[in-house]
C-alpha cells in the first residue's frame, strides 16, 4: 500500500445556514486514480473548491503531502503541485491556446513576469507547450483564440491547463461533461495517460468510465462520505444503490 | 517540428519603416520652422501621450480601471520641479536630460506605497481604492504646502540645469526635441512591457484572474508589478510636463487629470500601439484648437468619449484599422457602398447635435460658435432635422 498524498479529516463547509460539506473524511493514495461520485448537488465540486483553495473550510484538515493546506491561497496550493480543472470551462478566452498553456507552464516553472525579455524568449516554456500541444492533440489550434474554439476542444484545453505544470496531483471536475458517448470513450485513454506518474482525482458521472479506470471510488451523498473503497465493493454496496434512489449507480445518470 | 506563432502585442498593421519615418518627422518638427505655438502644442501631445502609454499598460492590457493615475503623474511632476530647483543637484552637475529619471523614481516610489493596497483586488474594488488614493493625495496638497507649494504651486525653470547635449533647453525648439525623444522612449518601454512575460500575465489577469491563481501565479502580484511599471512611466511623463510648463500645481494630481488619461486611452484605442498617441493628439487639439472656436469643447469631448465606448470599443485607431482593412478588400465602389450611408448619416447627426448645442449655448450665454457663425448653427440644425427624419424613415422601414 503506498502512502497517502492527500487526506481530508472532518472537513466542514456551510453557505449561510446550509451545511454543504458535513465532516468529509477520506484519503487518496499516491499514484492512484480516485473517482469521486455522488448524485447532483452532493458537494463534489465544492469539495474540489475546498481542496484547491477557492473556498476555506469552516473546520477540519486537508493535508497534501503532509502539509495542512486548508484555507491556503490557490496560488500557493498550485505551486505545491496540486492542480485542478473546472466543471465549467475556465481558460483565458482572449489568449491563444499556446498562450494559455504557456501561462500554466510559467506558473509551475516559477516565471513571475520578467520584463527584461519578450515572452517569445522563454525557450523552456515554449518547448514544454509544444510537447503538451502534441500530447493533448491541439497542435493544429495552437494559435487559435480560445473563445473561438469548439466546445469539445475547450474541454480538452481545460484538461491540458490542469496538467501543464506537471503537478503531483490533479483534480478533474467532470472532464467529460457535455461530451457524447463516443467522445467520452475517447477520453478514457487520455485520462489514463494523464494519470501516469501522478495521482488523479476524478469527478465523473459516467459510471461505465468510473468502474473501468478507478482504483478507488469514494461516494459522496449530501456532503458526507457514504463509502470509500475499490470499485467492485462500491458496485455491490447496498447503501450506494440506496443513495441512487434504489437504482444501480450505472442507471442513475442514464 | 511545428513552429509556434509566438505572442506579439499590438500588431500595428503599418509598415515599420513608414512608422519610423513618420515618428522621426514628428520629433524633428522644429526643423520645419514650426512656430512656438505649434511647438508647445506638440510638446503637450508628447507629454500626454507618454502619460497615456503608462495607463494603457494598466487599462488596455490588464483591464485595471484606475481612477487615480494622476497620483503618479503629479508626484513625478513635483519631484522634477524640486529637482530642477535644487541647488545640491545643480552643484552635482545633474544634467537636465536626466530629470525624467527623477520623475520615474518618484512614480515608482509612489507605486510601491500606493500600489500595495490598490492592487490587492481587481475590478470595482481596485477602481474604488485608486479613486480614494487620488483624493488622499490631492488632500495632501493643502496639508503639505511646503512640498506642493500651496495654491500657487511650484514654479521652476527648465534652463536652471545645464544639459549634456545642448547647453540648456530654455528655447522651445530644443525643449521640444528633448520632450519628444523622452516621450518616445517611454512609449516604447510601455509597448515593450506588453510583449514581455509580464505583459502576457497582464492579459491573463484581465481574462481570468481566478484561473491564473490556480496556475500557481498570484494575480495581485502581477497587478502590483504592472502598477510599479505604470507608476514609474507616469512619473517620468509628469517630469516631462514640468519641463514643458515650468510650473506644477494641484491640477497635476487632480481627479480631472486622472480622468483625462482614461479618456485619452479609450478614445485613442486601449489595445493599439498608436492608441495613446492618437488619444493625446485628439485631446490636445480639442483642448487647444477647438476651444478657440467654442466653449463647448469639453461637451464635445465627453460626447466623443461616450460614442467611442458605445460604438467603437477599439477607439479611433480601431476605426482607422477597420477602414484600412476594408479599403484593401472592398475597393472604391465597395467602400462607397459600405461607408457612404453611415458616414453621411453620422455627419448629419453630428451637425444636428452641434447646431442644437451651439444655438442653446448662444441663447443662454451669448457665447459659443453660433455667436460668430449664427448661420452655421441654423444650417446645422435644419440639416440635422432632415437627417433625423431620413433616419426615422429608414428605421421604420426596417421595422415593417
Ligand atoms: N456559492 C454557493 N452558495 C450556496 N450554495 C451553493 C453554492 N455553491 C454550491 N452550492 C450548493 O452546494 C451543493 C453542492 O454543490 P456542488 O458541489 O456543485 O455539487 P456537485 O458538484 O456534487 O453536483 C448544492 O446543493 C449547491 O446548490
Ligand atoms: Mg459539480
Amino acid at each position: 500500500m503506498s502512502a497517502s498524498i492527500l487526506s481530508l479529516e472532518g472537513v466542514r463547509l456551510s453557505f449561510g445556514h446550509a451545511d454543504i460539506i458535513r465532516g468529509a473524511s477520506f484519503s487518496i493514495r499516491e499514484g492512484e486514480i480516485h473517482a469521486l461520485i455522488g448524485p447532483n448537488g452532493a458537494g463534489k465540486s465544492t469539495l474540489f473548491h475546498l481542496i484547491s483553495g477557492r473556498l476555506a473550510p469552516v473546520s477540519g484538515h486537508i493535508r497534501f503531502r503532509g502539509r495542512d493546506i486548508a484555507g491556503a491561497r490557490p496560488s500557493l496550493i498550485a505551486r505545491l503541485g496540486l492542480s485542478r480543472s473546472f466543471q465549467q470551462t475556465s481558460a483565458f478566452p482572449s489568449l491563444t491556446v499556446a498562450e494559455n498553456l504557456a501561462i500554466a507552464v510559467m506558473g509551475a516553472t516559477g516565471e513571475r513576469g520578467s520584463i527584461l525579455r519578450t515572452s517569445a524568449a522563454m525557450p523552456a516554456v515554449w518547448a514544454r507547450v509544444e510537447a503538451l500541444l502534441g500530447k493533448i492533440g491541439l497542435a493544429r489550434f495552437a494559435d487559435r483564440i480560445v473563445a473561438n474554439l469548439a466546445y469539445s476542444e475547450q474541454r480538452i484545453l481545460e484538461i491540458g491547463l490542469a496538467c501543464a505544470g506537471d503537478p503531483a496531483l490533479i483534480l478533474l471536475d467532470e472532464p467529460t461533461a457535455g461530451m457524447s458517448r463516443a467522445e467520452t470513450e475517447e477520453m478514457v485513454p487520455v485520462l489514463r495517460a494523464i494519470a501516469r506518474g501522478r495521482t488523479l482525482v476524478l469527478v465523473e458521472h459516467d459510471m461505465e468510465v468510473v468502474f473501468r479506470i478507478a482504483d478507488t471510488v469514494t461516494v459522496l451523498v449530501h456532503g458526507e462520505v457514504l463509502v470509500s473503497g475499490p470499485p467492485e465493493a462500491i458496485r455491490s454496496d447496498p447503501r450506494v444503490r440506496q443513495a441512487y434512489l434504489g437504482q444501480s449507480p450505472e442507471a442513475a445518470h442514464g | 517540428m511545428m513552429r509556434l506563432q509566438l505572442p506579439r502585442a499590438g500588431r500595428s498593421g503599418y509598415g515599420a519603416p513608414a512608422v519610423g519615418a513618420g515618428l522621426a518627422l514628428l520629433v524633428l518638427l522644429p526643423l520645419f520652422g514650426a512656430s512656438r505655438y505649434w511647438l508647445v502644442l506638440g510638446m503637450q501631445v508628447w507629454v500626454l501621450a507618454a502619460y497615456a502609454y503608462s495607463y494603457q499598460l494598466l487599462f488596455g492590457r490588464a483591464g485595471m480601471l484606475s481612477f487615480g493615475h494622476a497620483v503618479y503623474f503629479g508626484l513625478g511632476a513635483f519631484a522634477a520641479a524640486h529637482a530642477l530647483n535644487s541647488r545640491a543637484l545643480a552643484a552635482m552637475g545633474l544634467p537636465v536630460e536626466m530629470i525624467p529619471l527623477i520623475g520615474m523614481l518618484a512614480g515608482l516610489g509612489a507605486a510601491v506605497v500606493f500600489g500595495f493596497p490598490s492592487t490587492r483586488r481587481a475590478g470595482t474594488p481596485f477602481a474604488m481604492v485608486t479613486l480614494g488614493i487620488g483624493e488622499l493625495v490631492a488632500a495632501c496638497f493643502l496639508m503639505f504646502p511646503g512640498f506642493f507649494g500651496g495654491e500657487a504651486g511650484i514654479s521652476t525653470n527648465r534652463a536652471a540645469l545645464g544639459g549634456w547635449v545642448a547647453a540648456n533647453y530654455g528655447a522651445a525648439d530644443r525643449a521640444y526635441v528633448l520632450i519628444a525623444l523622452w516621450a518616445l522612449a517611454l512609449g516604447a518601454m510601455a509597448l515593450w512591457i506588453a510583449r514581455t512575460p509580464l505583459g502576457l500575465l497582464a492579459r491573463a489577469t484581465r481574462d481570468n484572474a481566478a484561473r491564473l491563481a490556480f496556475c500557481g501565479i498570484e494575480p495581485s502580484a502581477v497587478r502590483f508589478r504592472l502598477m510599479l511599471v505604470a507608476g514609474a512611466l507616469a512619473g517620468a511623463a509628469g517630469a516631462l510636463s514640468t519641463l514643458l510648463n515650468e510650473i506644477v500645481s494641484v491640477e497635476s494630481v487632480s481627479l480631472a487629470m486622472s480622468a483625462n488619461v482614461l479618456l485619452m486611452t479609450v478614445v485613442g484605442g486601449p489595445a493599439h500601439a498608436f492608441g495613446p498617441l492618437l488619444g493625446a493628439l485628439t485631446l490636445t487639439l480639442m483642448q487647444s484648437v477647438l476651444s478657440r472656436f467654442t466653449h463647448a469643447w469639453v461637451f464635445y469631448y465627453g460626447l466623443m468619449f461616450i460614442l467611442t465606448v458605445l460604438f467603437a470599443p477599439n477607439g479611433l485607431t480601431g476605426i482607422v484599422s477597420d477602414v484600412l482593412r476594408n479599403a484593401r478588400q472592398l475597393g472604391a465602389g465597395g467602400m462607397a457602398r459600405r461607408y457612404g450611408a453611415p458616414v453621411a448619416a453620422a455627419l448629419l447627426a453630428g451637425l444636428l447635435a452641434i447646431g442644437t448645442i451651439e444655438i442653446a449655448f448662444f441663447r443662454d450665454e451669448g457665447i459659443g460658435a453660433a455667436r460668430v457663425f449664427p448661420a452655421w448653427g441654423a444650417a446645422g440644425l435644419s440639416l440635422g432635422c432632415l437627417a433625423a427624419l431620413l433616419w426615422l424613415r429608414r428605421s421604420l422601414r426596417g421595422l415593417a
